[in-house]
């Protein structure tokens, strides 16, 4: 089993964190730098630790995230983190030109030496908000931006793109990626489209911010789409985020993390925004699991339900297999769970050299 | 205008070879393969040209022949220019027929365009003289729309997402969008003429 360190780049200023968008009213420059500095300091750190990747998505308009453009941030990293993965987890790609999507995650994989590892996903719901594209349409973008820019990784000579919802009369994207035929590819799994879509086009999963037994649920489905396509995922095939905290025993870490805050996704910090996008049809399906991901809970349910991973080195192991065993995910994305400093710094410590041998070989 | 607006007609020797037609301004011929009729597509470009279809059949011999028979067609019809469009088993006798001295079809022909093209190209077709536009739909899993697209000097290729083989049925406005954009501007088509202004 792997690991990987997500740091979200939190504003670490005064701001508040329930609310989008978040005024600049708020925003200090000097805490900006801060965050960055800090954040890049946490990636370092795992990447001397052992951690397998590193990853960095993208959020708009939010103290949550200083990270709207994580091809950005990647760029950075394939700079900072000598020897990690570095995972772009990912591009919210139904509301991104797909063609610059491949030629600036070809960049990062050539930059990287070939580190790239590929997440594409829908994003949260109110990131539609920020480039004023209807979430209505969400799947069939991201379904059309997928297979594009897999093209455009591919093909070696130009070709026009006649879509429904992109068009391009010639593309030949320079640099192209160092990983043969392409960098591995990831989206989120958690909806039953999701994972028939994922199954079908034989992509790896993710599930983030949910509970292990809704991500069990999913990665069922999952498995079946697979097999009815022909093919059986791998433990490499399943990422599963958390947020994290170890503390040398369980009693220091539970006390760091009763400062964390309740968590409220970003979709739920602005009714209208949340009632607008479900009106839209954008969770499918099954929209009752979607919206139960990321409802508001304490901490000592969040860990029962596998949302947060914290305790001292064994109790975090025990965790780790429990997700391991239930859902077969061979790739744990660690998100810091609370900005403490040094014992930020350290639970990563502890964690890349307490527990990650032992979980490599689960 | 629907694929029903299309009047059935016959021309050619004895009036034998059958054909459909609908809309005026300039023409567009197009050769479809397997005895197939006008689509959406062809209805779509009626709208502001005058479409030709001839459909091949089993009993139209090689592409070849067929581009022969089609051209004597064409040379009654008595059109001073047209462009092209080939569609699946098509294509061939498309090439075949743009390759035919202008005399034999008493018409210059101005760009063609290639829809899910199959087989292998016949290496006559290097000689081919005018920008041709190739289409494959991202379903249809033939190589022949790259091995077409090797051979010929000044050509173009586009995916056209989420269709098969049957291109002028499935994307009906992608083909036609595109079609007459590059009949109209061939090489230029490169560059778009839409605008992004949302509000004046």
């Amino acid at each position: 089993m792997k690991a990987s360190l997500f740091c979200t780049a939190r504003y670490m200023g005064a701001a508040p964190h329930d609310i989008w968008p978040l005024s600049g009213e708020y925003y200090s420059g000097d805490a900006a730098v801060r965050s960055i500095e800090t954040t890049f300091d946490q990636f370092r750190c795992a990447d001397e630790f052992g951690f397998d990747w590193v990853t960095v998505a993208e959020h708009h308009y939010s103290a949550f995230s200083l990270s709207p453009n994580p091809m950005v941030m990647a760029g950075a990293l394939s700079q900072i983190v000598r020897r990690a993965r570095i995972a772009v987890l990912g591009p919210t790609l139904p509301i991104l030109n797909p063609v610059r999507v491949a030629e600036e995650l070809a960049m990062i994989d050539t930059m990287s030496g070939g580190r790239l590892v590929a997440g594409m996903m829908r994003g949260t719901p109110n990131e539609y908000v920020t480039y004023n594209i209807n979430p209505a349409e969400s799947r069939e973008r991201f379904a059309e931006a997928l297979h594009l820019i897999r093209r455009a990784w591919i093909e070696t000579r130009p070709f026009g793109w006649l879509g429904r919802y992109y068009q391009y009369r010639t593309i030949s994207i320079w640099p192209r990626p160092v990983q043969q035929p392409h960098p591995p590819l990831y989206m989120s799994g958690s909806s039953p489209e999701a994972g028939a879509f994922a199954a079908r086009n034989r992509i790896g999963i993710g599930f983030a911010f949910t509970t292990v037994p809704l991500a069990k649920s999913a990665m069922q489905y999952y498995r079946a789409c697979a097999r009815e396509a022909g093919w059986e995922p791998t433990p490499e095939d399943v990422i599963y985020r958390a947020l994290f905290h170890v503390a040398d025993t369980d009693e220091q870490a539970f006390a760091d993390m009763s400062t964390l805050p309740p968590r409220i996704g970003l979709v739920d910090q602005n009714k209208a925004v949340a009632e607008g996008v479900l009106q839209s049809g954008y969770y499918g399906a099954d929209v009752v699991a979607q919206r139960q991901r990321t409802s508001r809970r304490e901490l000592a349910d969040r860990i029962a339900l596998g949302q947060v991973i914290v305790g001292g080195p064994d109790t975090v192991l025990a965790q780790v297999r429990r997700i391991r065993d239930e859902l077969g995910a061979g790739i744990l994305d660690l998100v810091v769970g609370a900005q403490l400093g040094e014992r930020t710094l350290h639970s990563i410590e502890l964690f890349g050299t307490k527990v990650l041998p032992r979980m490599r070989e689960l | 205008m629907t694929e029903s607006t299309f009047v059935q007609r016959r021309a050619g020797e004895g009036q034998r070879l059958p054909y459909w037609e609908a809309g005026s301004a300039e023409t567009i011929v197009a050769l479809v393969g397997d005895g197939g009729r006008p689509t959406r597509a062809h209805a779509l470009l009626a709208e502001r040209r005058r479409v030709i279809v001839f459909a091949l059949t089993a009993d139209s011999g090689t592409p070849q022949q067929a581009a022969r028979r089609i051209g004597a067609a064409v040379a009654a019809l008595g059109l001073a220019r047209f462009d092209l469009m080939g569609e699946g088993a098509g294509v061939a006798a498309a090439l075949w027929l743009a390759l035919a001295p202008q005399a034999d079809i008493g018409a210059e022909i101005g760009s063609v365009v290639l829809a899910a093209p199959d087989g292998l190209p016949d290496e006559a077709f290097r000689a081919m003289k005018r920008p041709v536009l190739v289409l494959c739909g991202t379903k249809d899993g033939s190589d022949a729309g790259d091995r077409y697209c090797m051979l010929l000097p000044d050509c173009h290729f586009m995916f056209v997402y989420d269709a098969g083989r049957a291109i002028g049925a499935e994307r009906p406005e992608a083909l036609a969008f595109i079609a007459r954009e590059f009949f109209e501007r061939r090489d230029l088509f490169l560059v778009s003429r839409e605008s992004g202004m949302v509000f004046p």
